[in-house]
């Protein structure tokens, strides 16, 4: 990559840093939600860096327009009066600070140790396009892709099952 | 200098790792079931991005990575899916969906 991408990578990455930092701090949850959008479609835009369109346009379809559909109208549901109750969480939070960066630090030593172990192994980058990806998926993939199928109905049906009233025996969908 | 412009292997780890602890920490301190949702949807970003990092710079022939990402972003619909589904059902009957008022299991 050369320097202009490299910039481009720089900005996108901390588009989607500061997007998920403000998806976690931030008072109310729409702005929480469109902190996350915005961190969705980065992370989108990072897959294109990567030369991996195909999933750069799912995860935007999915993440930043699906599931942020789905949670605003969740959020809209639940009729939230949009503010978080701050009760006095300080040393919770600390002490989860210090958790989360022991743990980010173990995942770092993890990390190097696992780069260091296959030195020898990063060649060199063949980019797959979507037929590529398409092809590998319906001919050696065939099987978990029909078992990915099967869960999503499956999760389907929970669903209906779940919203389905069972105090007045009728269907609430709500 | 030489390392800030060459976009490598560790530039999208460093990016996914900081994106998991995020939403590791938010997991953690977050009381509202719908921004722990939130969290847990930035965790599995990091981790769809790691294995996407990882299926460009160490896969030369096949694809595996881009198709197991494929299959966690698919699963991850499935995940909020499902729990979007919980969360209303919590406030049908709580009335509320702060974390500290569904805590009957434990009594």
């Amino acid at each position: 990559m050369g320097g202009s991408e490299a910039i481009l990578f720089y900005i996108i990455s901390l588009f989607v840093i500061a997007g998920s930092f403000f998806a976690i701090f931030s008072v109310k949850n729409i702005h929480a939600l469109i902190s996350a959008f915005i961190a969705f479609l980065n992370i989108g835009f990072l897959f294109f860096i990567l030369e991996l369109p195909f999933l750069g346009v799912v995860q935007i379809i999915i993440f930043s327009v699906c599931l942020l559909s789905i949670l605003v109208v969740l959020l809209l549901l639940t009729r939230q009066n949009l503010e978080i109750k701050q009760k006095n969480n300080y040393i919770k939070f600390f002490i989860s600070l210090i958790t989360t960066a022991l743990f980010t630090f173990l995942i770092t030593i993890f990390i190097k140790i696992g780069v260091l172990l296959s030195d020898g192994i990063i060649i060199s980058r063949v980019i797959p396009s979507s037929k590529d990806i398409a092809v590998e998926m319906f001919i050696n993939y065939g099987i978990p892709f029909s078992f990915i199928g099967l869960y999503f109905l499956s999760a389907m049906l929970g669903l209906s099952v779940l919203m389905f009233d069972i105090k007045n025996g009728k269907g609430d969908y709500r | 200098m030489d390392y800030f412009f060459n976009i490598g292997l560790y530039h999208f780890l460093t990016t996914a790792l900081i994106l998991f602890a995020i939403g590791f920490l938010g997991t953690i301190i977050s009381k509202n079931l719908l921004r722990i949702l939130i969290s847990l949807e930035i965790m599995f970003c990091g981790i769809t991005l790691n294995i996407a990092a990882f299926s460009v710079y160490c896969d030369v022939s096949h694809f595996k990575g881009s198709i197991l990402a494929l299959f966690v972003i698919i699963l991850l619909a499935i995940h909020v899916i499902i729990a979007s589904a919980i969360i209303l059902n919590i406030y049908k009957f709580k009335g509320s969906i702060d974390i500290e008022n569904c805590g009957e299991l434990k009594e």
